[in-house]
């Protein structure tokens, strides 16, 4: 029990640790973090023009109205800068390639946990100095927003979002860690992006699509990162509904936190470095 | 540029085509995947819309058969300017710039601002180029509307023009690097604005957008131009303008390409 408590308290100051020396690496590179924030909301600022141009001839389109359509692009553009994770690219490939996870793995910390903390730390930062331009948007289109919220669901959308947030990182890790059997990772990214834009609510709500797509939609992971917790934020969802997608949304996490786990131990023992 | 150092240069790109088209060869696999990462992106273009139009009839007054046309010439241009110059060269022009890399590139015989920007071409994206003529058909048929010969020779140097024009915004936004401290993901920035305003049709924007669009920062003269000239509602006067617009632009790419290497102090490569 005292060995136990005090690994937690040795990995917490190792959480601390990682977090605060990314967060000051990000920091010195802030132009780039808000780069990626403009690059990110350019689309979705496309998007809605589109919108406004439909708009001007008919009130309602698959049940919404204009105020609804403009929400969810704009809390969109908002949760995309917490939700979207990228170290499967940008980490777990690169170092697999480059025989740099050797040097991870010596070190008495767990893999998982340092990707966490880099992907955590780069999000704070992103969201907050996004903050600014969420708000210029929303001066800039003088548009309100239309929220449905209520307290039972603001304490619900806490799970979700985490929720939300492990499956994002846990589709982006696993296709990461295919760099230990494969040459070329990239084109599953791509696959999990379009998955995302056409599925997950990127290119716009769900609702629009026809009625057998979302029924199948609700069975998949990509829903649950972005699209699920907008409708919650944005829209009515009955008690029973959202106990049901808040099951999945958390089996979801789980099976893909468990097939991680599972190539990643598969992936170390044919994983091969020299010369490091 | 005298006649004889096009001729030159026209002979190096032809070279630089075989070297790029073996290089790809050798890793086939690459090759497939490469391909499928372009062809999953029409298609989710192509089904973007279908959802699109499941929804609504028009988008800015133009039907789904119009909108066909225009995808048509958005992946013309998604496959010419991203296969010869983005993907391989503007991308990483800014890495180029910040490691001295450019060095090897300025003591070349060649205008640099051609080497730069052609030196490795993605060929996979160019078998996109036929979907992207069978969205031009199937968007006129749709439309039932038929061309004639003067509408196809202005739809070609509209298209021309405006890939020339895109390509000179590019590079423009990319050579703003040379004035920046270090900002790797700046080529991202035109991709994200370039790829969005030209995948829709110029008339979703509010007059006074739309005027600048075509005007000042013409990517109208991209997609919406030449798809409004082969679809017949816009003259053939079009393609001069186009034109006109395509030299100054280059023009002036060329001239900030110049200033910027002014400001370029290499890394001691």
């Amino acid at each position: 029990m005292f060995y136990k408590n005090k690994q937690v308290s040795g990995d917490f100051k190792k959480i601390r640790a990682y977090l605060e020396n990314y967060l000051q690496t990000f920091f010195y590179y802030r132009p780039q973090v808000f780069l990626w924030s403009v690059i990110d909301m350019a689309p979705l600022v496309v998007l809605i023009i589109v919108w406004q141009a439909v708009f001007q001839n008919q009130d309602k389109v698959a049940g919404l109205s204009f105020e609804q359509m403009f929400s969810w692009y704009v809390l969109l553009s908002l949760v995309r800068q917490f939700l979207t994770t990228g170290s499967g690219k940008n980490v777990i490939t690169q170092e697999i390639y480059t025989g740099q996870l050797s040097f991870h793995l010596l070190k008495p910390f767990s893999y998982l946990k340092r990707i966490f903390t880099e992907e955590v730390s780069w999000r704070s930062l992103q969201t907050l100095l996004f903050l600014p331009l969420f708000f210029l948007f929303l001066k800039i289109f003088n548009q309100s927003l239309s929220l449905n919220l209520s307290f039972f669901k603001l304490i619900a959308l806490m799970l979700i979002f985490t929720f939300s947030f492990l499956i994002s990182a846990f589709l982006d890790y696993l296709c990461g860690v295919a760099a230990f059997w494969l040459v070329q990772t990239t084109t599953l990214f791509h696959l999990r992006d379009i998955f995302y834009w056409l599925l997950g609510g990127l290119a716009f709500p769900p609702s629009l699509l026809p009625l057998w797509l979302q029924k199948i939609n609700l069975g998949l992971p990509f829903y649950y990162v972005f699209a699920f917790p907008l409708q919650v934020l944005t829209q009515e969802v009955t008690f029973f509904d959202l106990g049901i997608r808040v099951l999945i949304q958390g089996g979801w996490a789980f099976i893909l936190f468990f097939l991680y786990k599972l190539l990643w131990k598969k992936g170390l023992f044919s994983y091969a470095a020299w010369g490091n | 540029m005298q006649p004889g150092e096009i001729k030159h240069h026209l002979k190096v790109f032809w070279k630089l085509l075989e070297i790029s088209f073996m290089t790809k060869m050798a890793f086939r696999f690459n090759f497939l995947f490469g391909y499928l990462i372009d062809i999953g992106w029409l298609l989710f273009t192509l089904a973007f819309f279908k959802v699109f139009y499941l929804n609504v009839s028009e988008i800015a007054g133009w039907d789904y058969g119009e909108i066909l046309v225009l995808l048509g010439v958005y992946w013309i241009y998604q496959s010419l300017i991203y296969g010869v110059v983005v993907i391989h060269n503007l991308r990483r022009l800014p890495l180029r710039i910040w490691n001295g890399e450019l060095d090897f590139y300025l003591l070349k015989p060649l205008n640099s601002q051609f080497l730069v920007s052609c030196k490795e071409i993605w060929f996979p994206i160019f078998l996109n180029l036929i979907p992207a003529v069978i969205f031009i058909f199937q968007g006129m048929g749709i439309t039932e509307r038929s061309f004639n010969l003067s509408q196809i020779l202005a739809f070609l140097v509209t298209t021309l023009a405006g890939l020339l024009i895109v390509y000179a915004i590019w590079f423009m936004a990319v050579c703003v690097t040379f004035f920046l401290d270090k900002v790797d993901n700046l080529p991202y920035l035109p991709q994200a604005l370039i790829d969005y305003v030209t995948n829709y049709p110029i008339d979703i924007f509010k007059t006074r957008t739309r005027f600048i669009l075509t005007w000042f920062i013409p990517l109208a003269f991209v997609t919406s131009i030449p798809a409004r000239v082969l679809l017949g509602q816009l003259n053939s006067i079009y393609a001069l303008w186009a034109s006109l617009l395509a030299g100054i632009f280059i023009f002036f790419s060329h001239k900030f390409w110049r200033l910027g290497l002014k400001h370029y102090t290499s890394a001691s490569s």
